[in-house]
């Protein structure tokens, strides 16, 4: 199949990528690091095509779906969605040094997804809906926007515990980063783009469960995990604007949030059984 | 099976209603005389969609119906609104349809058996007491945390006393042994049959619940990027005929974007002049 083809092809160039922004940190040249990003954009392109190849292709094996229904695609797009966050927030903020802590998640997540069985199966009658691609769409982007400030947040325990060393000097070996006013700044901004997200992903879910079953919310553990990250990161943004929460304390609630988030996605699958059973291993 | 038909809330004004149709068959009147005074609702499960002989199919529904007004198939996601009420294929399953049972003598004789239909009280042969099938489980739990499989749950209804619940294991006979008592049963045969669950809504209020979540993801969207932004403009001539003019500008979100877009307007301001 080309679409397995082209995803191999993403998989690699996401691990050139990787590289080259590891690199970039460590020998700190401009050229470096274009060439860092244009890889990691080109894994992108690459997926892109895979996505778009195994879409097409499931419509040539009479099948017809959209490649968002199974543990496998679902993080493949997981890994797309992240690639394509981080290059807006570098081309944004101009954060390249980050590259080389986000960078090694899209291959991860692709070298994972590999584990996992990705013949293109028909679809069970209950994801039959146009609801499926505004809801997972949503979902995932949301996830990856937390995975994204994930990150940033754990880079800036690492920035203040350093800017707190040797307060003056920029010679610490973690100079490199960008300050921590700017981690935080773009761990807050991250989580501002994903929360909506969410909140679309549920509410879209809400409304495909009152069409599919008749009823909006049913208690099912994905759904109960969803509204449980939704909440970590509504105290979050709460926190922030109304009580002024910054640096820290901001950054462990991000922390859990994700750890919430990733348990929503693999945990609930991989664990606990119910209405999105379709992410399970076997 | 019909019996098993249920109603979850109200008479004839309903809100919600969840009802299982075994396959096959088709829903009686009386829980369907719904939707107001002159229509009813029959309902029929279908043996297999794909396969279907409509011309049979639509036999089969003429006997029960004076004039047809609407007719569909209804699956998962592809639910039928009438007269506002929807319903629904909310979910689909097996169960028993008929259940044989052995009864066992304390020593291990079996001392006869018992054809029990789903839903019916049937005498158990050499005592008096009633036993029906009650409830069923595709993937029973036994007490110690392990598997037992498909499991039937029976009622029995002594002569004397309270009815007593018990699971029998298909796959695994022996479990009603170590019951108490001076017998126990074992399933020897389990027929299955099976059904479909219809959730049937009247839910006139699905516009609010639409407006709701739109308001709510607006009003999210609103706090996030959508930021008070002022600024202000003084100019001032002095008495040398020059001006003077001052901006100023805040924003409460996105300062740093906001210094930036100040910059710009300075900019060009400077070069207006």
């Amino acid at each position: 199949m080309t679409n397995s083809l082209l995803f191999g092809i993403a998989t690699f160039v996401y691990f050139f990528a990787m590289v080259l922004y590891v690199s970039y940190l460590a020998f700190r040249s401009e050229a470096l690091g274009k060439v860092a990003s244009i890889s990691l954009l080109g894994g992108v392109v690459a997926e892109t095509a895979a996505i778009g190849m195994r879409w097409y292709e499931s419509y040539q094996m009479g099948i017809g779906r959209a490649p968002l229904t199974n543990l496998y695609e679902s993080l493949a797009f997981f890994a797309w969605t992240i690639a394509v966050i981080y290059l807006v927030l570098e081309r944004k903020f101009k954060i390249k040094t980050v590259g080389a802590f986000v960078a090694p998640f899209p291959f991860l997540i692709m070298a994972y997804a590999a584990l996992n069985p990705n013949d293109i199966q028909p679809l069970v009658p209950a994801l039959k809906s146009n609801w499926l691609i505004s809801h997972v769409v949503s979902c995932f982007v949301g996830y990856a926007a937390f995975a994204v400030s994930f990150c940033v947040s754990v880079l800036y325990f690492i920035k203040v515990g350093a800017e707190s060393r040797s307060p003056k000097s920029g010679a610490s070996f973690w100079s490199f980063l960008p300050s921590s006013s700017a981690l935080d700044e773009i761990g807050y901004k991250t989580i501002a783009i994903g929360f909506p997200l969410l909140t679309i992903g549920i509410v879209t879910g809400a409304f495909w469960a009152n069409v599919a079953w008749g009823t909006y919310w049913s208690w099912d553990p994905k759904e109960t995990w969803s509204l449980i990250v939704w909440l970590i990161y509504a105290a979050y943004l709460h926190a922030r604007i109304t009580r002024g929460w910054r640096g820290k304390r901001a950054a462990i609630l991000s922390i859990v949030g994700f750890a919430a988030t990733l348990f929503c996605y693999l945990g609930v699958n991989l664990i606990l059984s119910g209405l999105h059973s379709y992410g399970s291993m076997s | 099976m019909k019996r098993r038909l249920r109603r979850k809330q109200g008479e004839r004004r309903y809100k919600r209603m969840f009802v299982i149709v075994a396959e096959g068959t088709v829903t009686e009147q009386e829980y369907f005389a719904l939707l107001n005074e002159e229509s009813i609702v029959r309902v029929k499960c279908l043996k297999n969609t794909k396969n279907l002989p409509p011309q049979q199919a639509l036999k089969h529904v003429r006997e029960y119906v004076r004039k047809e007004v609407i007719r569909k198939t209804i699956r998962v996601n592809d639910p039928m609104t009438f007269d506002g009420v929807t319903f629904y294929q909310s979910s689909y399953g097996a169960l028993p349809d008929q259940v044989i049972i052995d009864v066992v003598k304390k020593g291990g004789s079996v001392t006869g058996s018992v054809t029990i239909p789903f839903g019916r009280k049937v005498d158990i042969p050499g005592v008096s007491d009633k036993v029906e099938v009650t409830d069923y489980q595709e993937n029973f739990h036994l007490k110690n945390g392990e598997e037992g499989g498909r499991a039937v749950g029976v009622t029995i209804y002594p002569v004397k006393g309270e009815p007593m619940e018990r699971w029998l294991l298909v796959d695994h006979p022996e479990y009603d042994q170590t019951q108490d008592g001076n017998q126990s049963y074992r399933v020897k045969d389990l027929q299955m049959k099976k059904y479909t669950g219809l959730q049937v809504n009247k839910d006139p209020g699905e516009i609010l619940v639409w407006l709701g979540s739109l308001l709510l993801i607006t009003g999210i969207m609103i706090a996030f990027f959508l930021s008070h932004k002022k600024l202000w403009i003084s100019i001032r001539t002095d008495n040398k005929e020059k001006s003077e003019l001052k901006i100023g500008g805040t924003a409460n979100k996105n300062r740093n974007a906001f210094g930036i877009e100040m910059e710009q307007i300075i900019q060009d301001l400077k070069e207006i002049s």
